[in-house]
């Protein structure tokens, strides 16, 4: 039922999977800023050490993001997936949340990956 | 010919009861994409004993169809991008011989979902959706070989009834 060839696709399969998995896991520094991207155009920046409550309306559906003690999560949203919010809360810069019936991504900035001012001087 | 075709009718309307089925099956791990592929059987048979232009034929028609029944006109991009990065590479591989038909599937659920996360990048442009890469890989993974085990148990006893004469 099963061939080499199988066995040797499955391997490297797996490589690339728990590899870029490790990655997502312990590559991420900690965040500062949060930012939240809608339709694929910037929505705002916010702190993530300043607790807030962000409305994010777009053409069909809203969502509730919430920035709370260093973390944000979307505390609720009328998309019929709900999968941004059962997606859980984040504080690392390898993480974010996306909605996809919305097109909302949250995304997570640490303190070195700023703006262009950052690679220049 | 004519009898590919009415097997080829059956197949079509059997792809699409196990979409209806997958839906009444809860898998929610929060990762937009995961999901079993149970229609993806029919496929990987039609494949291997059909052929792959009937294989292919409904493997259009259910992701048409099963898109409009049950997930929305949005729902067909994703399933298109997915289902036909997945029947290429699925007839790819087939085609070397080298692989099982369990590889084939493995192979196929990984694309899958591959195709799927491309598409949902390029409808929210942006690409930093591909974080939920090596969820989507190891998934795909899993109920790839998974529908291979079923595929190959399936292919083998109907390839004795399905004589094209």
């Amino acid at each position: 039922m099963i061939k080499k060839a199988d066995i040797f696709l499955a391997v490297i399969l797996m490589v690339v999977g728990i590899a870029s998995s490790v990655f997502l896991v312990y590559g991420g520094a900690a965040g500062e800023t949060v930012k939240i991207t809608l339709n694929g155009s910037t929505y705002g920046t916010y702190d993530l050490n300043k607790d807030k409550i962000i409305e994010v309306t777009g053409k069909d559906y809203f969502d509730k993001v919430e920035i709370k003690d260093g973390k944000v999560f979307v505390k609720d949203a009328n998309c019929p997936d709900k999968l941004c919010i059962k997606q859980g809360a984040i504080d690392k810069t390898s993480q974010s949340i996306v909605c996809l019936p919305n097109k909302m991504v949250i995304e997570l900035i640490g303190p070195d990956s700023g703006g262009p001012d950052s690679y220049s001087s | 010919m004519a009898k590919k075709v009415s097997i080829s009718g059956i197949f079509a309307t059997l792809a699409l009861i196990f979409a209806y089925i997958e839906r009444l099956i809860p898998l929610d791990i929060g990762v937009p994409g995961v999901k079993l592929g149970l229609s993806n059987i029919i496929v990987i048979i039609a494949l291997y004993t059909l052929g792959t232009k009937y294989a292919f034929a409904i493997n259009v028609f259910r992701i048409f169809v099963g898109g409009l029944l049950f997930s929305g006109v949005f729902g067909i991009a994703y399933s298109l991008a997915g289902g036909l990065l997945s029947f290429a590479v699925m007839y790819g591989l087939k085609k070397t011989q080298l692989f099982s038909i369990v590889g084939v599937s493995m192979a196929g659920g990984v694309f899958h979902n591959i195709g799927q996360i491309l598409m949902a990048a390029l409808v929210i442009s942006n690409v930093k959706i591909m974080l939920y890469m090596p969820v989507l890989i190891l998934s795909g993974m899993i109920t790839g070989i998974l529908i291979g085990i079923l595929s190959f148990n399936l292919v083998k006893p109907l390839k004795k009834i399905l004589v094209w004469s």
